[in-house]
């Protein structure tokens, strides 16, 4: 339910993204550090390519809208979902088409109801297939596999630390962490990366409690995608290597790909996210259950940009099923 | 062969939602969601009937009489019988319905006994219905993503000159976009 229009709210659209871009700065920083100069180059010139663009449509369009600062979050968020590698001209095609067809047909910056950062990243997907699922793939990945691929590409800090934390901190709960762990989570592993939002999974978390606990993000929408993607995942998740049940790798699945950059900036978003509370919860839980069916078996290296997308195509039966009772309605 | 996979997938996929955003079958148009699952319900029982007399027919009379030039009027035909039998017992029991609208009528004939066709080569009749019923299950899911699509788009503020069908038809775009990531496999191991 929105509020009333004379109920005013210090929140404006222009610092909402700011706040959201400022939060994803340190990740940008952390993703150039493991891929190299060639992924600032693709988030900068992204960014700049999709502000530019945005000028010229407000100049040209009747919508007349003020800069809220939307195109260069979409751009930031585009470029974090690419891989490393990626030729820079696929996610400026990218933004491109989530602005000229997508914003200006949709009626402006609040209106999408797909999110445009997502359907310019199916595009891209569609378009550009082989050059889009560089790296490795997550989706169906069995432990031998994870573990193989992240021992091949494991750093000497990773060795000596995870070392450290076994014989030191986790021996005492009986749990043993296997190497390369540190590397994914950190970003500071080489070569182990295939998303450029994946290198700074952990400052991404970090950022996200201050979202949280400001109230910028709605806590519902990710907290319940975690549960419906990590039960399944934890309890399901190695029956397609082999492995049996609750054998799924849950903290690998969780810092892997674009899923904490998903649960807290691109399934919160707010033009494509439905309006109550409870709607926001079955939101959630629905994408985290298609995230993990998607992952599990489906053919694309990363599943939670289209469990997201789908997950907005079902937005008007969410609103509908979960509308409120109108106060002193007695019908 | 990608271009001509993604050529083909685009003619199919869109020329389905194209019959439900031109309005071509009512059965698609804005309904509520507790008669869309009615609706998959009626279509689960007669394709479940209509893919086990299928399967005899193939079996027992196509194959055996070299007949099988015909199994496509047969299986489009099973579906049709079925649907109107359907129609005729409500109207017999004095409950709601009409006789079908010829449109939606052959729509749905064309639409599902063509899929009876595609399944109904298997010898084994258990997986004849079971796809068949796991179909019924993913048109509803389609039905259901397509008129909240639906819904959508009449909410929209679209520029005067795409008003009507362009827009629609950039619709169906995005939605086909969308539905790209339902891409599953099931050969077991990851390669």
């Amino acid at each position: 339910m929105s509020k009333t229009p004379q109920a005013f709210d210090s929140l404006t659209s222009l610092r909402l993204h700011g706040t959201l871009i400022l939060s994803l700065a340190p990740v940008a920083v952390v993703a150039t550090f493991s891929g190299g100069w060639s992924v600032a180059f693709v988030i900068l010139t992204t960014m700049l390519v999709a502000w530019v663009t945005d000028f010229l449509l407000r100049r040209s369009s009747s919508l007349r809208e003020r800069d809220d600062g939307s195109s260069l979050l979409w751009g930031l968020c585009l470029s974090l979902l690419m891989p490393p590698a990626v030729p820079f001209w696929i996610p400026w095609a990218g933004v491109l088409f989530s602005l000229l067809v997508i914003k200006a047909l949709m009626g402006g910056s609040g209106s999408p109801w797909l999110n445009p950062v997502l359907i310019a990243w199916a595009f891209c997907q569609t378009c550009w297939p082989s050059e889009m699922g560089l790296g490795r793939a997550i989706s169906g990945a069995g432990s031998a596999q994870i573990s193989g691929f992240l021992l091949e590409h494991q750093s000497t800090f990773d060795r000596s630390f995870t070392e450290w934390l076994n014989s030191n901190v986790l021996s005492w709960i009986n749990i043993q962490l296997p190497g390369g762990y540190i590397d994914l989570i950190s970003g500071l592993g080489n070569g182990v990366h295939s998303w450029n939002a994946e290198a700074g999974a952990t400052l991404l978390l970090a950022s996200t409690v201050f979202l949280l606990v400001r109230g910028t993000i709605p806590w519902q929408i990710p907290s319940f995608f975690f549960v419906g993607f990590a039960v399944p995942m934890a309890v399901l998740g190695g029956l397609p290597s082999g492995a049996g049940l609750f054998a799924g790798d849950v903290l690998f699945q969780v810092f892997s790909g674009t899923f904490l950059l998903g649960i807290f900036f691109l399934a919160t978003d707010t033009s494509s996210r439905p309006l109550s509370e409870s709607g926001l919860a079955l939101f959630g839980l629905g994408a985290g259950i298609l995230t993990f069916s998607l992952r599990t078996w489906g053919a694309h290296p990363e599943g939670v940009g289209y469990a997201i997308l789908l997950m907005n195509l079902l937005v008007p039966w969410i609103d509908t099923a979960l509308k409120k009772k109108v106060l002193n309605d007695f019908r | 062969m990608r271009f001509a996979d993604l050529t083909v997938a685009f003619l199919l996929a869109n020329n389905v939602l194209f019959c439900h955003f031109l309005g071509l079958s009512e059965m698609l148009g804005p309904v509520s969601f507790q008669k869309i699952l009615r609706r998959s319900l009626t279509l689960s029982v007669i394709l479940a009937v209509s893919s086990v007399l299928f399967w005899l027919f193939n079996w027992a009379l196509l194959i055996p009489f070299q007949l099988t030039y015909l199994s496509t009027f047969f299986a489009v035909a099973n579906v049709g019988a079925g649907y109107w039998l359907y129609v005729w017992i409500r109207r017999a029991l004095g409950r709601e319905g009409s006789w079908p609208d010829p449109r939606e009528f052959l729509f749905h004939s064309l639409l599902l006994g063509g899929m009876l066709l595609a399944v109904g080569a298997s010898r084994d009749l258990v997986e004849v219905v079971g796809v068949v019923l796991a179909s019924v299950v993913g048109y509803s899911v389609g039905l259901v993503l397509l008129h909240a699509v639906l819904v959508r788009m009449s909410r929209e503020r679209v520029p005067l000159l795409l008003q009507g069908i362009p827009f629609q038809l950039f619709t169906a775009g995005l939605v086909w976009l969308v539905l790209n990531g339902l891409d599953f496999r099931f050969t077991g191991q990851a390669g």
